[in-house]
C-alpha cells in the first residue's frame, strides 16, 4: 500500500501511527525500528491478497431486543388479534427465493382437494421438483424427488448469467403433469468469477477493491461469493 | 491540510411498531424507551450543544415509520414520561444505597440519575416530539434526514410482489414528508437490502440516492473501477449507490474487534436489574421478569471475567478520545493510500445501526462528538452527506449489482433460515389476497374503506423484518411469532370477510386502535400496476 514516505516523518510522528497501528511499545522504539515495525506492516498489505475470512462477527446490534423475556413462549402474555395461522392454503402453488448466491429455498403448497383428486384419478404416482437452470452458456434441467407431505426445499445453483425456475410435477407411469410453476428467480453472476484477470491491470483495481471490505487485522467480510472470487483471483495471478 | 477523504455518517434509527395500550406496562416497549433515553435524546442534545456553539457537523440519520410513529404517538409518550420518572426513582434510591454499600458506584449511580432528570426535562422543553428539533437541524443543513421503507422490510423477499414494495416505499416517503415536511433524497434500504430492479421504482418515486453493502462492488455483475470510493449509479437508473464501507465500519461495529469491546467502556449485560434482590427491584422490572433497568456499574474489563472492575468515567474518556482519533487516522489512512494510486479524494460511506450509540455502546455518543467536531484543517477528514456529495460529483459510472444485504453471508441467509422461513407463506399469500381485494373491491369509501385499508396496515405491519430477525437471533421469539400471527391473522379476519362482503365493525374499530399507524393508507395501493 501506497501512504506516506516513512522515512521522512519525525519522530513523534511514527510514534503516532505506530500508536494508531496497536504498536503497544511504540514509545519505547527507536526511529529506526519504528521505521522497520511500519514498514512490515504495509508491506504485509501490499504483498498478498488476504486469504483467511476469521470467524469475524459482524452481529447487529439490535438495540430492541435488549430487554427480552427469553425463548419462552409461554411468558409472552396473550395479545389480542393472534390468530392460529393454516399450516397450507388451500391452492397448489410454488415460489422460489434468493437465499444467497448459491442456493434458493422453495416452498410449496398442494391443496388437499387437489391431492384426492390425483389419488383418485392417477392411482400410484410420484412428485417432483423440477428445476429450471437457464443461463447464456450452460442450461440444466433436472427432477428431485419429493414426498407428499414434503412443503419446502432447499436447491443448489450455479454462478451464472441467467434463470432458475422450479415446477412442480406430478409423475405417473405414462405421463407427466405439471402442478405448478414458479416465477423465474435470477441467479448470481459475478464479473470476477466469470472473466479472467488481465495481470497487472486488474491486480492492481482488485487489490483496491479488498481495502473496503477487509478489516484492520487482516479478516475480509464474511461471505462465501467473495471468498470463493478472491480464490480464483489469486490463482490466476498465482500462474 | 489537503482533504484527503470524504465521510458520510450514516445512523438508521428503527424500532419495530410496538404498543401494547391492552395492558398498564408491557415490557417490549421498553426497546423504545431505552433508545429514546439511551440514544435519541443524548444524541439531539449532542448534536443542539454543537449547533449552539457554533460548530460545523454533517451527519445523516433514518429514521423509520414504525419509529417515528411510536415517537408521535401520544400514549407511548406519557408511558415513556412514566418510564423515565421511574429511572428517577430509582436513581435517588440507588444514590442512597450506593453511599451505604458500594460507594464505587456512587458516581455512576448519580450519573444515570443526572441524566434521566435531563433527559425528562429535555424532552418536556420540546414538547414531546423530539423529531421536530431533528428536523429543525436537517433545515438548517447540518443533518441530511433519509426515508425507509415503512415497516423496514427486507425488499429482496418480497422481490416478486411490486405492489408490497410500492406500499413499502410510498408508506416510508409518505411518512417522512409528513412528519418532517419535505421531500427526502436518500432512501436507506432495510437491512442495505438490494435487488436489481428496486432502483427503478425509488427513481419513480424521485429517490436520488441509496446505500448498498460493501461487497456489492466486488460481487458486481459488471467491472467497475471507481465504486470502491466513489458514488456509483445503480444500473439503468438515475440513482446513486453509495457502497458502505465495512473497514471503516468494523472498527466499531464487531463485537470481536470493535472499539466497543475495549475493557475500560461500560459493560452492557451487568445491571442491577439482575444482581439486586427481587424485593429492591420488583417495582423497576416488569413483574418478575429480570430486565435491564439502564443502571449498570461495571467496565468490560475482560470477556471472560466473572468479576468486573467498576466503571471508571475518566479512564473511558480517556479511551474514547484515542479511539475517536483512531477512527480518523485509519480514514485519513485509506484515504491517503487511495489518493497516491488514484489521483482521486475518496468518498466513504460508514453506516450504523443509530442504537449501537449510547444505548448498547455507553460512550457511543461522545465518539460520534469527537469524530463529528475533529478539525477538517487538522485531520484532512471532510464530513458530508450523501445529498452534498452529488452536488459535486460529476462522472460516475454504472454498477450493475447482484441481490445483496448487509447480513450474515451477504445476501438473505438471515431472513431466510431454518427458523424463519415460514413467515413467507403466510406475508406472501396476504400480499397475493390483498391484492385479490384491491382488484375485486377498487375505490371503496366508508366502512368498507377502513376496513381494507386495516388489511393493507396489517400486511406491512406483518412484512417488517425484525420478526424474522429475532427468531434468527433467537430472543424475542415468542413475541416476534405472536405479532406475526396477530398481523397475517387479522388480515385473514377481513380477507374472509371481505369474501362474504361483509364488515365486522367491532373488530374494525379495535383493529384500527390497535395498530394505529400510517393514518392515510389507501390500501389501492395494492393494485397491480398493470391493472391499475
Amino acid at each position: 500500500m501506497v501512504l506516506i514516505k516513512i522515512d521522512s516523518l519525525s519522530q513523534n510522528e511514527l510514534q503516532y501511527i505506530a500508536e494508531q497501528e496497536g504498536i503497544e511499545d511504540f514509545d519505547t522504539l527507536s526511529r529506526e525500528e519504528l521505521i522497520d515495525v511500519l514498514k512490515d506492516i504495509y508491506e504485509d498489505e501490499d504483498s498478498d491478497i488476504p486469504s483467511v475470512t476469521g470467524d469475524n462477527v459482524n452481529k447487529r446490534y439490535v438495540a430492541g431486543i435488549s430487554a427480552y423475556r427469553g425463548d419462552v413462549d409461554e411468558a409472552v402474555p396473550s395479545l389480542p388479534g393472534v390468530e392460529e395461522l393454516p399450516a397450507l392454503y388451500p391452492e397448489t402453488s410454488i415460489h422460489v427465493l434468493n437465499k444467497n448466491a448459491s442456493w434458493l429455498y422453495c416452498y410449496w403448497s398442494i391443496a388437499p382437494g387437489d391431492l384426492e383428486s390425483y389419488d383418485e384419478k392417477f392411482g400410484t404416482y410420484e412428485l417432483y421438483l423440477n428445476v429450471n437452470v437457464t443461463g447464456k452458456e450452460i442450461s440444466e434441467k433436472y427432477d428431485i424427488k419429493i414426498d407428499r407431505e414434503d412443503v419446502e426445499w432447499n436447491i443448489s445453483v450455479p454462478h451464472l448469467h441467467g434463470e432458475c425456475r422450479v415446477s412442480l410435477v406430478l409423475q405417473t407411469a405414462e405421463k407427466r403433469y405439471l402442478l405448478a410453476q414458479s416465477e423465474a428467480v435470477p441467479l448470481v453472476y459475478c464479473y470476477w468469477l466469470n472473466n479472467s484477470v488481465k495481470v497487472n491491470v486488474d491486480e492492481e483495481l482488485f487489490v483496491r477493491y479488498l481495502a473496503p471490505i477487509t478489516n484492520r487485522d487482516g479478516y475480509i467480510i464474511p461471505s462465501d461469493i467473495v471468498e470463493e472470487i478472491i480464490d480464483k483471483v489469486r490463482n490466476e495471478v498465482e500462474k | 491540510m489537503d482533504i484527503t477523504a470524504n465521510v458520510n455518517l450514516v445512523l438508521h434509527a428503527h424500532l419495530p411498531y410496538v404498543r401494547h395500550l391492552e395492558y398498564p406496562r408491557f415490557l417490549e416497549e421498553d426497546w423504545l424507551f431505552e433508545a429514546l433515553h439511551e440514544t435519541y435524546i443524548p444524541l439531539l442534545r449532542v448534536l443542539e450543544d454543537l449547533e449552539k456553539n457554533n460548530k460545523r457537523f454533517k451527519l445523516t440519520i433514518c429514521f423509520s415509520p414504525t419509529l417515528t410513529t411510536m415517537c408521535l404517538d401520544g400514549p407511548l409518550q406519557e408511558r415513556f414520561v412514566d418510564y423515565l420518572t421511574s429511572r428517577i426513582e430509582l436513581g435517588e434510591k440507588e444514590v442512597v444505597r450506593c453511599k451505604k454499600e458500594c460507594p464505587e458506584a456512587l458516581k455512576v449511580a448519580t450519573y444515570y440519575l443526572n441524566q434521566a432528570k435531563d433527559n425528562l426535562d429535555f424532552y418536556e422543553a420540546c414538547g414531546r416530539n423530539i423529531l421536530s428539533r431533528y428536523g429543525e437541524l436537517a433545515k438548517k443543513g447540518y443533518i441530511e434526514l433519509v426515508a425507509t421503507a415503512a415497516t423496514n422490510a427486507y425488499l429482496p423477499l418480497y422481490r416478486n410482489y411490486e405492489t408490497a414494495i410500492r406500499a413499502q416505499i410510498e408508506l416510508g416517503i409518505k411518512s417522512h414528508i409528513s412528519v418532517f415536511g419535505s421531500m427526502p433524497k436518500g432512501f436507506w434500504l432495510p437491512e442495505c437490502g438490494y435487488y436489481p430492479g428496486v432502483e427503478k421504482i425509488l427513481d419513480e418515486y424521485g429517490i436520488k440516492w441509496v446505500q448498498l453493502p460493501s461487497q456489492a462492488v466486488i460481487t458486481a455483475k459488471n467491472k467497475l473501477e471507481r465504486a470502491d470510493h466513489a458514488p456509483t449509479l445503480i444500473a439503468d437508473s438515475n440513482v446513486t449507490s453509495f457502497i458502505r464501507d465495512w473497514s471503516l465500519t468494523n472498527l466499531v461495529w464487531s463485537d470481536v474487534y470493535g472499539y466497543p469491546c475495549d475493557s475500560d467502556y461500560r459493560e452492557f449485560y451487568r445491571d442491577i436489574g439482575y444482581d439486586l434482590p427481587m424485593s429492591y427491584i420488583k417495582p423497576y422490572i416488569h413483574d418478575d421478569i429480570r430486565v435491564f433497568t439502564g443502571y449498570k456499574y461495571w467496565a468490560i474489563t475482560s470477556k471472560s471475567a466473572v468479576e468486573k472492575k467498576f466503571y471508571d468515567f475518566d479512564k473511558a474518556k480517556a479511551k474514547v478520545l484515542l479511539h475517536s482519533d483512531n477512527f480518523l487516522y485509519h480514514i485519513r489512512r485509506r484515504g491517503l493510500a487511495l489518493s497516491a494510486e488514484t489521483d482521486e479524494i475518496p468518498t466513504y460511506t460508514i453506516c450504523f445501526d443509530a442504537d449501537l450509540f449510547g444505548h448498547r455502546w455507553f460512550e457511543g455518543i461522545e465518539f460520534i462528538k469527537n469524530i463529528l467536531l475533529s478539525d477538517t484543517s487538522k485531520t484532512g477528514i471532510n464530513f458530508t452527506t450523501p445529498s452534498e456529495c452529488l452536488n459535486y460529483v460529476f462522472e460516475t459510472e454504472r454498477g450493475y449489482f447482484n441481490e445483496c444485504s448487509w447480513g450474515r453471508g451477504g445476501f438473505s441467509d438471515v431472513w431466510l433460515d431454518g427458523s424463519n422461513a415460514w413467515i413467507y407463506r403466510h406475508t406472501h399469500k396476504a400480499i397475493e389476497r390483498m391484492q385479490e381485494l384491491a382488484f375485486r373491491f377498487p375505490n371503496q369509501s366508508s366502512l368498507k374503506a377502513r376496513f381494507l385499508n386495516q388489511a393493507a396496515r396489517e400486511v406491512v405491519l406483518a412484512m417488517a423484518s425484525d420478526w424474522p430477525y429475532i427468531l434468527y437471533d433467537k430472543t424475542s421469539v415468542g413475541y416476534a411469532e405472536k405479532r406475526l400471527r396477530n398481523h397475517v391473522g387479522s388480515f385473514n379476519v377481513v380477507y374472509s370477510n371481505m369474501c362474504k362482503n361483509a364488515v365486522n365493525t367491532e373488530w374494525l374499530i379495535k383493529a384500527e386502535r390497535r395498530n394505529a399507524i400510517f393514518p392515510d393508507i389507501d390500501y389501492n395501493i395494492f393494485l397491480p400496476k398493470n391493472i391499475k
